[in-house]
């Protein structure tokens, strides 16, 4: 190995240490070798002097694949903000979960998984790495009050919050597994690659612009949910009173589902299927690709859709027992086929290209 | 040779090294070489630990166009060696003892 290849390696391994160790590190073990050619070694043989790259990384950092970094401590808000480094190499799944906190999805700049969790007296968390999955859960609240009010310290001490919560910081590098889960908190963010994105929340909202997985479900009982430029394989939304709301998402699949909530989208692109359901919510639709195959059905809710193609590029079949109906007239040879039915909503399907 | 026996030999090894004057990493090693099995990463952690203890200090000179590190020790160093000599002077017994034994 020559100094280059050797330094670069000592480099990349060292990525766990704190920077200023790696530099001191990197420094000596430089040092050594150009000392040893001026005494007349060659390169290699320099290099070869030097040792062994893994003892030299294990004496600075050793065996640690999670690295927690001390505790800031905030004493208006009496919370600890904790930050864990870990090595992203082999994370396949991601998994946390939350109660009340929120959960946020960020990017990381220097190719490290950071799990940045905000704990305090009652709440705190455990961050582990285990077969590929990085684990991030809430331990068991240690007594006291399971109050959360999330705004204000109300006195010097006793009951106290500023949410707890995790913020999830993945690199480009990997495209993990994702599962996030909180129970009222929300779940927002960006998502740079994924396998696989599922998040699920009670009554927290769920916000997501940039996602770029393999597949993504999104769920949510009474929270909203809404994303902004999207891009999966199959994506499946529901929620039972939260409203959907989606502008630039692309999907081979589509799949929306609510119980009372509004679905609405925008600049939708989908190479396959589109399935939109809701009892009373109201649907409305803007696709910005043809669609092969699409049903969207409500009881009480209006639906609007719009298609993108002309009019004998699909054969639309309508119908609505007492509401308004207004479509492009059935062109039953076409290939793409779109079927729309409600009970007492209104009908409006067009086309545009 | 016993990990932290070992550990704390190199160590004094180490101060010996700079009793004479100032010395840098390589230097270090040739010298103790002939004595004591040391390499490159053992020399380093050695080093830090040494540094952190006050046993050394720490200064860069520059030398054909890079910084070169070098080591001087302190009076805490010096301590050191003549506390080590003072503890082996009750091992050296115990090894004239042993090989009087005849095995």
């Amino acid at each position: 190995m020559n100094k280059k290849e050797f330094i670069e390696e000592l480099c990349k391994k060292l990525r766990l240490a704190p920077a200023e160790e790696a530099e001191k590190t990197v420094n000596y073990y430089s040092e050594a070798i150009d000392d040893r050619i001026e005494d007349g070694m060659t390169e290699e043989e320099a290099v070869a002097a030097i040792g062994n790259i893994d003892d030299i990384v294990r004496e600075v950092i050793g065996d640690a694949e999670v690295r927690e970094n001390e505790g800031t401590w905030d004493s208006d808000d009496k919370s600890v903000r904790k930050n864990y480094v870990v090595d992203p190499e082999g994370v396949t799944a991601v998994n946390a979960a939350e109660t009340s906190g929120d959960i946020e999805l960020a990017r990381s700049t220097d190719g490290k998984i950071h799990v940045r969790v905000t704990e305090n007296k009652f709440v705190s968390y455990s961050v582990t790495k285990s077969a590929g999955t990085v684990t991030v859960a809430k331990k068991t609240q240690r007594g006291g009050f399971r109050l959360n009010l999330g705004i204000l310290t109300i006195s010097g001490d006793g009951i106290f919050s500023h949410a707890s919560g995790i913020r999830l910081e993945l690199p480009d590098t990997i495209a993990p597994n994702i599962t996030v889960k909180t129970g009222s908190g929300d779940i927002r963010g960006t998502v740079t690659a994924a396998q696989s994105l599922a998040c699920g929340s009670g009554s927290g909202d769920i916000s997501l612009s940039s996602v770029a997985a393999g597949r993504t479900e999104l769920s949510t009982a009474s929270g909203d949910v809404d994303g902004v430029d999207i891009t999966t394989n199959d994506l499946s939304v529901s929620t039972v009173s939260g409203d959907i709301e989606l502008k630039r998402v692309a999907a081979i699949g589509l799949k929306l589902k609510s119980v009372s909530g509004e679905i609405s989208g925008k600049e939708i692109y989908s190479d396959d299927k589109l399935i939109v359901n809701t009892v009373s919510g109201d649907v409305d639709i803007e696709m910005a690709s043809p669609l092969k195959v699409g049903t969207v059905e409500s009881t009480s809710g209006d639906i609007t859709l719009l298609l993108y193609g002309r009019d004998e590029d699909y054969s639309v079949s309508v119908r609505s027992i007492s509401g308004e109906v207004s479509a492009p007239s059935n062109n039953e040879e076409a290939q793409n086929a779109v079927r729309v039915r409600t009970a007492s909503g209104d009908i409006d399907v067009s086309c545009e290209v | 040779m016993d990990a932290q026996l070992r550990r704390g030999v190199l160590d004094v090894c180490v101060l010996r090294s700079l009793c004479e004057g100032d010395s840098y990493g390589y230097r270090i090693i040739k010298d103790i070489s002939p004595y004591v099995t040391i390499s490159e990463s053992t020399l380093y952690p050695i080093l830090k630990r040494l540094e952190s203890m006050g046993c050394l200090t720490v200064y860069s000179v520059e030398h054909s166009g890079r910084l070169r590190k070098y080591y001087a020790i302190t009076e805490a160093g010096r301590e050191r060696i003549k506390d080590f000599l003072t503890e082996w002077e009750e091992i050296m017994r115990a090894y004239a003892y042993i090989k009087e034994g005849g095995i």
